[in-house]
């Protein structure tokens, strides 16, 4: 009895001074999130030739931006007639900028802005090749997408 | 765990989804269709057979389907002030890009026409097509006097 209460102590005190280390991972995930707004859905070319809008952009990771003319250039509504145009893409403090003809965004364009965009501001002005001549309407419907990279977990 | 990893695989398309908008972009231009720069008066300082005058003009009808013209003569002739009856015959044949044709009034027949429709083109919708009108007088004028008539030169856009 004396010998089993002496090894009841021992492992006790034993296990008082023994150590342990426990490691916690800390995790954290932001959704990436790309948004715009449009200054003017409606743009009209001037008599000039010229159309343009901004973009405001927020996105938290670098994205990929897709761009598609329905018509490829602006279709006159009462011939087949279409009037070519050419589009520039630029942001606000960021050299880069983005040329390509509407025939080029009858296929599906893509290119990618590796910065990251908070409350940015693309410039997007489109202009004629040549002035419209025959006399009625013309139309045209230019869709802009933006993805977040797959880099960031984005889908392309 | 298997299935652990499928639902972290699904957030992740979730949360990378695209944002889109459609821009329309459109544009206008007025119907213009007309003649300029022309000079209503014409006079034949000498009324003789095979006399001419030619009267020029500037063209422009910016319809995508072309336009029509016409030449319309009045009296049917060069009318004598004293006599209707007794005129003096003429052709015009008008010149304008793709447009060529000729009236004839040579007997004195009011309101003849004669017209010609053409393909719309981006020549003519700009406005840069110079025409003509030749005059000519066909018949000797026999009695003294003043010979007049009205030629009315009209495009409409087809």
């Amino acid at each position: 009895m004396k010998k089993l209460t002496w090894f009841l102590l021992c492992c006790f005190a034993m296990n008082a001074y023994s150590n342990d280390e426990v490691s916690l991972t800390l995790v954290g995930y932001i959704s990436p999130v790309c948004g715009f707004t449009t200054q003017n859905n409606n743009l009209q070319f001037s008599s000039d030739g010229l159309a343009s809008t901004k973009l405001e952009i927020n996105c938290n990771s670098p994205m990929r931006v897709s761009m598609q003319s329905e018509n490829g250039g602006l279709r006159h509504q009462q011939s087949a007639q279409i009037n070519a145009y050419n589009l520039n893409w630029s942001i606000d403090g960021i050299s880069s900028e983005v040329s390509a003809t509407a025939l080029e965004l009858k296929s599906i364009y893509n290119f990618d802005v590796n910065e990251i965009l908070f409350n940015s501001v693309a410039r997007l002005q489109l202009k004629l090749d040549e002035p419209l001549i025959y006399a009625g309407s013309y139309q045209d419907v230019l869709r802009i997408e933006m993805t977040p990279s797959v880099i960031s977990g984005g889908v392309w | 765990m298997k299935k652990l990893i499928v639902l972290s695989a699904i957030a992740t398309l979730t949360s990378g989804a695209a944002f889109a908008e459609n821009l329309n972009v459109g544009g206008a231009v007025s119907s213009v269709c007309g003649v300029s720069n022309i000079n209503t008066t014409q006079f034949f300082q000498t009324l003789s057979n095979g006399a001419t005058k030619n009267v020029g003009f500037d063209l422009q009808c910016n319809d995508v389907d072309g336009a029509t013209m016409s030449l319309t003569t009045s009296e049917g002739h060069l009318q004598n002030a004293d006599h209707e009856d007794r005129g003096v015959g003429y052709t015009a044949k008008l010149t304008a890009g793709t447009f060529d044709f000729t009236l004839s009034a040579e007997n004195g027949q009011n309101d003849q026409s004669e017209s010609q429709s053409q393909p719309g083109s981006p020549t003519l919708a700009a406005g840069g097509v110079a025409g003509n009108i030749l005059l000519t007088v066909t018949q000797a004028p026999v009695y003294a006097g003043t010979y007049a008539d009205t030629l009315m030169l009209a495009i409409t856009a087809n």
